[in-house]
């Protein structure tokens, strides 16, 4: 029947009514509408999904962070292809590192810059981190006292070649906790060459991450980081950026900072009064120490100032 | 000339007649736009309410989630925050111990309460000794300490959940200014988290 109102008229023109005009107008409008509220739904839902993987992330770094699963692989699987950034600030008591994630969502990725952010967990990554599957692993910071634990995430498709000479402590613990990603070349073991070439001892032109075990140091991307007497700041080093490294090493540092406050504080308490004295002095240049703590060319001093407390608190009232 | 203008006339004519488009409708064409525009307020009434349902479902979910990750945080946290660095009793009691909180350290840190508060990303941690008879619970201050059996890191209340462990919480003890030894008790560890609303 309505169509009788848009029909051709005799003299060969549209005739259309008020009321069609009126129907098409907000029926464009509520069209609109509507692709406009599922185009931005569609992308809160991949945000929201992009949220919801950094938590799980934070909450599976959580067992992490304490020593129950030290030194064992844990494997995180997404189910679309997912790129996981991270950035780090060293300011305030603790500073803090935050963590984000982009998924890729009918072959595009989502620009979600929501990020999960936390003061208490160290989690070491490299600049691009992309795939479905991602390796963890952690192992202890200690000075005298356990300071934290420090996770290592890697991507199944970024493969790592240790080679050189490279001492057996790390290719024991390596073999121990088996990433599928990281190579141990030895005599029996060859790698395939398409692996990031990690040397120790002499670097060849190959080598993206060369380490000094003399010096204790590594040089990747044309910047020399150091690490001291303590695989767990060795692996952070390699499977990091060296600026991202020396962030979050200094973090380490405030948090050592921080606790060594809390030592003090305990030794200061009524019923400890006698219990450490020379601990407290002992603490006290540690402290000083670390608040002037730089960059990682400063860790020899910090470790050396380290190695005195283990001597102090050897006493009749042990802090720690 | 008389053909020209009336050609002209009847060119307007036929122009005003497409884009006039019956803007002074009669009584029943009237009608029919208002019937046509209820109808169309109806259908938009409709999305938006249809929208709205879908919206809330969906923030019911997210939250939902949220408080998810957040009891499994909480469920993690309580079985192994005892063995954080800013708890643990380390070495300071022999042998390594495990689940063992040292008490005078954790005095420490209620001291230091404020600059932990982001740290654990918890709204409250607690410990409540267990007595053998039910007493009144005595929060631990600097002056009562340590004739006290209820530490409270974070003076927050607890508004949303909590997980309970057991652990042992160790002290030293000055024993007349001879020598010191150590005591540990049972107690609970209370983490709580906020509920996302």
């Amino acid at each position: 029947m309505k169509i009788k109102s848009l029909k051709k008229n005799k003299k060969g023109y549209l005739e259309i009514s008020f009321s069609w005009i009126f129907a098409f107008i907000v029926g464009a409008f509520i069209l609109f509408l509507a692709i406009f509220a599922v185009t931005k739904l569609i992308k809160t839902e991949s945000t929201s999904s992009d949220v919801e993987t950094s938590r799980q992330i934070e909450v599976l770094l959580s067992p992490l962070e304490t020593s129950f699963e030290e030194g064992k692989l844990t494997t995180l699987s997404t189910s679309v292809d997912s790129r996981i950034f991270s950035t780090c600030s060293a300011s305030g008591d603790f500073g803090k590192q935050t963590i984000s994630v982009n998924q890729k969502v009918y072959g595009k990725w989502s620009d979600t810059n929501t990020e999960i952010e936390f003061e208490n967990k160290y989690l070491f990554l490299d600049k691009n981190n992309e795939g479905k599957i991602f390796y963890l692993f952690s192992k202890p910071f200690d000075f005298d006292f356990k300071v934290a634990s420090l996770i290592y995430l890697i991507p199944l498709e970024k493969k790592y070649c240790f080679k050189g000479d490279i001492p057996e402590e790390i290719s024991e613990e390596l073999e121990q906790i088996n990433p599928p990603n990281v190579f141990v070349e030895d005599s029996d073991n060859d790698c395939s060459g398409n692996e990031i070439q990690v040397c120790f001892g002499n670097p060849d032109e190959s080598c993206e991450i060369s380490v000094d075990v003399f010096e204790y140091a590594v040089i990747k991307e044309n910047k020399r980081v150091y690490y001291e007497n303590n695989n767990a700041l060795l692996y952070s080093a390699i499977f990091s950026s060296p600026e991202f490294y020396e962030c979050q090493v200094k973090r380490i540092m405030l948090r050592a900072n921080s606790l060594a406050s809390l030592y003090k504080d305990k030794l200061f308490l009524p019923s400890l009064i006698n219990c450490n004295p020379e601990l407290v002095s002992e603490l006290s240049y540690f402290q000083n120490v670390l608040s002037n703590y730089e960059d990682s060319n400063d860790l020899a001093s910090v470790f050396s100032s380290a190695e005195e407390l283990q001597y102090k608190n050897n006493a009749r009232c042990e802090a720690w | 000339m008389v053909k020209k203008i009336s050609n002209s006339r009847k060119a307007q004519n036929i122009k005003s007649k497409i884009l006039l488009v019956s803007f002074f409708p009669s009584k029943k064409a009237q009608m029919k736009i208002q019937q046509t525009a209820i109808i169309l307020l109806a259908i938009t009434l409709l999305f938006v309410l249809v929208a709205l349902f879908f919206l809330s479902f969906k923030i019911q979910n997210l939250k939902k989630d949220a408080n998810l990750a957040s009891e499994k945080d909480a469920i993690i946290l309580s079985s192994k925050l005892s063995e954080s660095p800013e708890f643990s009793c380390q070495q300071a009691f022999g042998n390594k111990r495990v689940n063992c909180i040292d008490s005078d350290k954790l005095m420490a840190l209620i001291e230091n309460s404020d600059k932990y508060s982001n740290f654990f990303g918890v709204s409250n941690i607690e410990v409540i000794k267990i007595q053998d008879k039910e007493e009144l619970l005595t929060k631990c201050t600097d002056a009562n300490y340590p004739n006290c059996n209820h530490f409270s890191v974070f003076d927050s209340n607890n508004s949303g959940f909590s997980y309970t462990s057991f652990v042992s919480l160790c002290r030293k003890v000055n024993y007349q200014d001879i020598y010191f030894y150590d005591k540990c008790e049972l107690s609970k560890l209370i983490i709580s988290y906020e509920k996302i609303s």
